[in-house]
């Protein structure tokens, strides 16, 4: 076992100083802190430029109150009420009488004028637009940009063309309009846990969901994992590739079985990731808790995370390791590899599927395939409120014999690999190594 | 006591049978040289002696242990492989300690230092591997194979693309550990150093033992067959004798084979009448002329005939 230990101690010597683990070492705080780094540096960068609409009112009722309306936008809401600086763009409107002759001459002179910047939109307001029997074609209202994804002009414009149209219909009818908006006015649905009972005996009142980090954390997690067999995986290939076509795998397996190696190898990049995900958990520990969100990282499952990712890492590091044993340069082996990312990229393509529907028999089925297992398990068992025990037990399980029957596999492909010089061989002959040793 | 016992042993890769029913008893303490063609067999041999391949049929003793069955004695042999494998990114000192490791040898820095200093590497002890040319690469494997002082060395080829004073150094060095009780099991193509520094020497030729034993004992089983001579001018004259079936001509001197009993003196009478002989010499076929025998273009063409 010691030989085995030399290996591993070597291996993680080798890659914590390898410049691809100190990329990744370094990206931590871009991933961890970019949020909140990119929200300070932009705080103050806000768009403030005043925009210019131009409103061909064609029913000559329109103009007035929506340029009123923006009027009271620019006083009340344009400006930050405690530091009395302007945070938002004000709105000027100006307004275009419809052309008697040609309409589609005076548009298109609209639109240039966006183009040449003089005006940031144009609203087309159809001459019907009050008439609630009139069909929609005579009552729609045209908003023409070049900025399709500049949102806040149109939902403004909607919403008091809106406000504008309802109140004069309401008072055509005859109907109050402060009535209307009283029996109107909307309920909301709160989202949120369970109530629970503290050690004292006391009922605590449940907490309101956030609904973004109930996603955001088991995605999370299943990128925390994912990125360490990631940084783990393509090193053990590479490394594996150096020993053979430098003929160092020949010294090595003078000295140590095969199998001993392979473990030592696997070792000493579960010690990589280790480390890695130390440093990364701690910073995440870091974030959450200056947002004051540390109740949102889900502690009791450090356990299985720690558990699965260990097997995984042993599960797909033996896989690569067969696969870069059978090659004789990086190409060869990329090709070879080529299969074994499918059971990594699964779990990616699904996730929302699953975190949405945790405990659907999809989800349930997936989470029980070894090869699925460590990523999809983990995710399901950070979405409340989690699964029965039995689930993660029999993936471990699974995963588990898995694990031992790829290692023991792989290391039987690796030691007639390693010393095999010439084309990689076929699947059906390293079967046939696996069975016949 | 034999430090190498190799019981009718047999491996084959698929169609190809790489070594065939092959005994070889190595004794203890003794320089045993491995010679032959490339692909005969000569590194299969030598890599399930290190228990990195496993024979199909037959038994390997190593220092008394059975090697199909335990791996006990890795630790007290030492393996120079052909092909030089060395972690090209890592430091001198470190790679060398992490191979003496393997062999479970845990504090070697006094080792290292020596060795070092030694095969005049010392001041490349910190400098990555990468940086060393190619004789300073080989000296550096060459420490790694023996830093754990092994009771057997197998070297693979060790003084191939050595200058002469690389290769002194070397020598000396396989020789120092054999009198400190070493036993060296080394492969070669240099017929004039397999010569010179063994004691025994085993012939494979397409899996087969085809020769083994002492130098002189090799020698003998070729007559005084073969006549050395140097003329003062090189003439086609050789080629035209009576009683020569074969002439090796390296230049200075040439080397007649003479045919089943022909007479050396009528051979010197012919040449003596065509030109001055400068000497002649009947002697026993030297080594790189055994071979030649064995596995030449001529032994090919009897064996298809």
């Amino acid at each position: 076992m010691r030989k085995t230990w030399v290996v591993a101690w070597r291996e993680y010597r080798v890659n914590i100083k390898s410049k691809a683990f100190l990329i990744v070492m370094a990206l931590m705080p871009v991933f961890m802190f970019g949020g909140i780094i990119v929200q300070m540096l932009t705080e103050d960068r806000i768009d403030t430029d005043t925009k210019h609409i131009a409103v061909l009112d064609r029913s000559r009722k329109m103009f007035v109150p929506l340029a009123e309306a923006a009027a009271a936008r620019n006083e009340n809401d344009t400006v930050d009420s405690e530091t009395g600086k302007q945070n938002r763009p004000r709105y000027e409107l100006t307004e275009v009488t419809p052309s008697a002759e040609d309409t589609d001459q005076q548009l298109l002179d609209l639109s240039r004028r966006i183009q040449k910047k003089e005006l940031f939109a144009f609203i087309d307001v159809s001459a019907n637009v009050l008439d609630g029997d009139a069909p929609e074609t005579e009552t729609v209202v045209r908003y023409h940009s070049n900025q399709p994804t500049y949102r806040d002009v149109q939902r403004w414009l909607t919403r008091n063309i809106n406000g504008r149209v309802q109140s004069v219909r309401l008072a055509e009818a005859g109907i109050d309009a402060e009535l209307v908006a009283r029996a109107m006015a909307p309920v909301t649905v709160q989202n949120l846990g369970l109530l629970t009972l503290s050690e004292t005996g006391e009922i605590v009142q449940a907490e309101e969901v956030d609904e973004l980090a109930s996603f955001m954390v088991p995605l999370t997690i299943m990128m925390l994992m994912w990125m360490a067999i990631m940084v783990t995986t393509q090193p053990l290939l590479n490394g594996i590739l150096e020993e053979k076509m430098q003929r160092i795998a020949e010294v090595l397996l003078g000295s140590i079985d095969p199998f001993k190696l392979m473990l030592g190898k696997l070792v000493g990049y579960v010690m990589v990731a280790i480390t890695l995900l130390t440093v990364y958990i701690a910073g995440a520990y870091a974030v959450a808790n200056y947002m004051d969100k540390g109740d949102l990282i889900p502690t009791h499952l450090l356990g299985w995370f720690a558990l699965f990712q260990v097997l995984a890492i042993f599960m797909y590091g033996s896989l690569f390791l067969a696969a870069g044993a059978c090659c004789n340069d990086v190409r060869e082996a990329q090709n070879l590899a080529m299969p074994l990312w499918i059971p990594l990229i699964v779990p990616m393509l699904c996730w929302f599927v699953i975190v949405e529907h945790p405990n659907s028999t999809l989800s349930t089925t997936m989470s029980l395939i070894p090869l699925f297992s460590p990523m999809i398990m983990m995710m399901r068992m950070a979405v409340p409120p989690g699964v029965p025990l039995w689930q993660p037990v029999v993936a471990t399980v699974g995963t588990l014999a898995t694990t031992l029957l790829f290692v023991w596999a792989g290391s039987r492909i690796f030691r007639v690999g390693l010393l095999l010089q010439g084309k990689p061989p076929k699947l059906g002959q390293m079967i046939r190594w696996v069975v016949r040793g | 006591m034999a430090a190498v016992e190799i019981t009718d042993v047999t491996k084959s890769f698929g169609e190809t049978v790489a070594v065939n029913g092959l005994s070889l008893r190595v004794p203890d303490g003794s320089i045993y040289g491995f010679i032959g063609p490339n692909g005969s067999g000569k590194t299969t041999t030598l890599r399930m002696i290190m228990r990195i391949l496993h024979p199909d049929r037959g038994r390997i003793h190593v220092l008394g242990e059975d090697v199909t069955e335990s791996a006990a004695a890795s630790e007290r042999v030492g393996y120079l492989p052909e092909e030089r494998g060395l972690y090209r990114k890592m430091v001198v000192k470190d790679l060398l300690r992490f191979y003496a490791e393997l062999k479970g040898l845990r504090d070697s820095n006094r080792a290292i230092d020596q060795w070092l200093d030694r095969l005049d590497l010392a001041e490349w002890g910190d400098k990555k591997v990468e940086s060393l040319s190619k004789g300073m690469s080989q000296k550096l494997q060459f420490i790694a194979t023996v830093l754990h002082k092994p009771q057997l060395i197998l070297l693979d080829e060790p003084f191939s693309g050595l200058d002469p004073v690389n290769m002194d150094v070397l020598r000396q060095a396989v020789l120092d550990l054999r009198r400190d009780g070493a036993t060296v099991i080394f492969s070669t193509h240099d017929m004039g150093v397999a010569e010179k520094m063994c004691d025994f020497i085993f012939m494979i030729y397409k899996g087969r033992k085809v020769l083994d034993g002492t130098l002189a004992s090799i020698r003998d089983q070729y007559s005084n067959d073969t006549l050395r001579v140097r003329l003062s001018e090189n003439g086609e004259v050789v080629n035209r004798l009576d009683g020569v079936e074969k002439v090796n001509d390296y230049g200075q001197f040439k080397e007649l084979r003479m045919t089943a009993g022909a007479d050396a003196q009528q051979i010197l009478q012919q040449l003596a009448k065509q030109c001055r002989v400068e000497h002649f010499e009947i002697t026993q076929p030297s080594l790189h002329d055994v071979f030649v025998r064995i596995a030449g273009p001529e032994a090919e063409e009897a064996q298809h005939a």
